[in-house]
């Protein structure tokens, strides 16, 4: 199947105080029409950036995407025309940001905030918007939309909230939704409500969604496919199944021994991965988890970045040790 | 609606801290001028438990309902509106500020927000060294120091630390920071309030062990309050699930998880994904509708009612008592020995 979307070589640079911050440094990945892409990883990996940048949403100064190509169906938007950009940006390719208190317009009815993407790209009159509104409304299970729709974000809670930034994404019937941390802000229960309903709706679409998400245990619950992103660079990819059951990478290894699971009966220490990470703003030769990795020497590691190989089927993996990286049992 | 009875709260004499019926309802008023009280959010209400020496009781529940409130009350940031605290033996909530000078060096408290819980204008040493300096406990500046960088070193910081700022600090070194004031009074017991939660996982994780390893070295007792159950159950002796202002549920870590009595601690924990998709794939998900009602305007009856799916009339009229259903498990639930709900433990544990 052709890739819907092709990430290729991203670089996104941020020029601050005679400083330049690496945030995303050389990203490849694709994603398939119809399925769920995880990406994970910790604060200031990059993950986000590398969305705002497919968004064309990059604020100039102090950000600028300095290198590669973003390929929608094999056209690249770093090189379209900003008109052209418009066309597809909310329609075809929609957003879900994180904060649902902060990312709607206060001062604007729901319904003008959901109608102005319809009106803008589908060219319907005000009152076919307001029906398709009332639609996607009810779709995300708000109750009574009719009312809702005339009253204003501060009279929503936040899981509600949420769901209007959901019917916001939905309402064009995009081909792929970016959902940065649809959910971090929000409680357990409402989180399980909102990301069901996520991908209930992105298969009822057939819409293709890239999960951007710190939480290790959403991504095993959601995803089909999983890149891990450390310092800018994705360093390990595949199948949700591998990378939990088989991780190659000792980052992701890491990460996977610090969390503590609920299902565990007997309690096992947790396994930090000591220190911390890198400056973006440095400029360090070699593998970016060598100062905290345990599998690591710098002999090997610390004079070129690990090119990724494919240890295995579609399982990529940015390390020069991992034949060495197993779980243990 | 009838009023809980008072009877055998969870508590018993040999305990380090007792809760009992503790109420906190804040009073919401209207007018600027001429003041009225218009109502009450009940954020905390008529909850009773006890912490023992050395152990850690984790406190989990969703945001409102109370959890931070009920750690307010222990610290007594806030005076509670009734209900007994009892610390070592005495009620500290009738206590004056003379008298409560000296129990703040016992009861310590480790923040959520490592950015905003240390002042920015002041320098880690003097951060630290604060307390021990207002108690007497050191006695010239040079002892202030040592005692600083003894505590420093405990939390996993470079002792040269103590000139620098919070700003230069990462957030992760920051809750270290944290970690070495609350320790800085020597105290027995520690309330830890979202303590981990503002933290990337691997940063977290060592935060866990740091917070482990100091209860092993000191004894200490702590009342661990966080929304992430993972974490809560990963490190708690006994878990408490809040709900509006309530107590679910309290029993031992091991059997929340294998034995969950209450409707919405059963909720709760399919609600929390495992990060494992083959264990992801298999297990039971049980979606709540509709969400937290409103402090201000609570259901009445049992509170969780409005969202529990096997809810029958009598849940609606009267507030579930808080029993001890089997030995050191106790539940606030009407249903909870009932057989439906057993179908759903049943099913749980086998998912």
């Amino acid at each position: 199947m052709a890739a819907l979307l092709e990430i290729k070589d991203l670089s996104t640079r941020f020029y601050t105080q005679g400083r330049v911050i690496k945030a995303v440094d050389g990203v490849s990945y694709s994603i398939e029409p119809g399925e769920t892409l995880a990406v994970v990883g910790e604060s200031g990996c990059g993950k986000s950036v590398t969305a705002l940048s497919v968004m064309g949403l990059i604020p100039w100064p102090p950000g600028k995407i300095t290198g590669g190509q973003v390929l929608y169906r094999g056209k690249d938007l770093l090189t379209m025309d900003p008109e052209s950009v418009r066309q597809i940006r909310g329609k075809e390719i929609s957003m879900v940001f994180q904060e649902p208190m902060t990312s709607l317009n206060p001062v604007l009815t729901i319904e003008r905030q959901l109608t102005e993407t319809v009106e803008s790209h589908l060219d319907m009159t005000r009152e076919q918007a307001r029906q398709r509104a009332v639609e996607v409304l009810s779709q995300v299970g708000i109750p009574d939309p009719e009312r809702r729709l005339d009253q204003y974000p501060h009279q929503f809670s936040g899981g509600m909230r949420q769901r209007v930034m959901i019917a916001m994404a939905l309402i064009c019937n995009p081909h792929l939704i970016l959902a940065d941390e649809p959910t971090t802000a929000l409680d357990v229960t409402i989180q399980a409500q909102i990301l069901a309903l996520m991908k209930e709706l992105s298969a009822e679409y057939g819409a293709a969604m890239i999960l951007i998400t710190h939480n290790l245990g959403v991504v095993a619950r959601y995803a089909d496919r999983v890149n891990v992103m450390y310092a800018g660079r994705i360093i390990e990819r595949s199948t949700a199944k591998e990378i939990y059951g088989n991780p190659k990478h000792p980052y992701t290894l890491g990460l996977l021994n610090s969390v503590p699971r609920l299902d565990e009966i007997e309690k096992k220490k947790l396994e930090p991965i000591e220190g911390q990470p890198p400056d973006l703003g440095s400029d360090t030769p070699g593998c970016r988890f060598l100062p905290r990795c345990v599998y690591g020497d710098p002999e090997t590691c610390g004079k070129d970045f690990p090119p990724q190989t494919e240890i295995l089927p579609g399982h990529w993996v940015a390390c020069y040790k991992s034949d060495q990286v197993h779980v243990k049992q | 609606m009838t009023e809980p009875s008072a009877s055998s709260p969870p508590s018993y004499s040999g305990a380090l801290l007792r809760v009992e019926n503790l109420k906190m309802y804040f009073p919401v008023t209207q007018g600027i001028v001429f003041q009225k009280v218009v109502g009450e959010v009940k954020a905390v209400d008529n909850i009773s438990f006890f912490i023992n020496q050395g152990e850690t009781l984790g406190m989990v529940g969703e945001s409102g309902c109370g959890k931070t409130t009920t750690g307010r009350c222990i610290l007594q940031l806030t005076r509670p509106t009734s209900g007994q605290i009892i610390f070592e033996g005495e009620d500290i909530t009738r206590f004056n500020e003379e008298q409560m000078r000296d129990v703040r060096k016992k009861i310590q408290v480790i923040f959520q927000d490592p950015y905003s819980s240390l002042n920015p204008r002041m320098t880690v040493g003097d951060i630290i060294g604060e307390g021990p300096m207002v108690h007497g406990i050191t006695k010239s500046k040079t002892e202030n120091l040592d005692r600083v960088k003894e505590l420093l070193s405990l939390a996993g910081l470079p002792t040269n630390l103590h000139s620098r700022y919070p700003h230069e600090l990462s957030g992760g070194q920051r809750q270290r920071v944290g970690i070495a004031r609350a320790l800085s009074m020597n105290p027995s017991f520690i309330v830890c309030d979202e303590a981990v939660s503002a933290l990337d996982v691997s940063i977290q994780a060592q935060i866990i062990n740091l917070l482990e390893d100091l209860q092993d070295k000191f004894g200490l007792t702590y009342l661990f309050i966080a929304h992430d159950l993972s974490v809560v159950r990963h490190l708690s002796d006994r878990v408490a699930v809040m709900y509006l202002g309530h107590i679910a549920e309290l029993s031992d870590s091991l059997r929340l998880y294998t034995e969950p009595m209450h409707p919405y601690t059963q909720a709760l924990l399919s609600a929390v994904p495992i990060p494992d998709p083959v264990v992801e794939a298999e297990r039971e998900h049980i979606i709540l509708q509709g969400e937290v009602p409103s402090p201000l305007n609570p259901p009445s009856g049992c509170v969780f009612h409005t969202r529990c799916p096997i809810a029958t009339e009598i849940c609606i009229a009267e507030i579930p008592q808080f029993l001890e259903q089997k030995p050191n498990h106790w539940v606030a639930c009407h249903h909870a020995l009932s057989d439906s709900n057993q179908a759903n433990i049943d099913q749980l544990k086998s998912g």
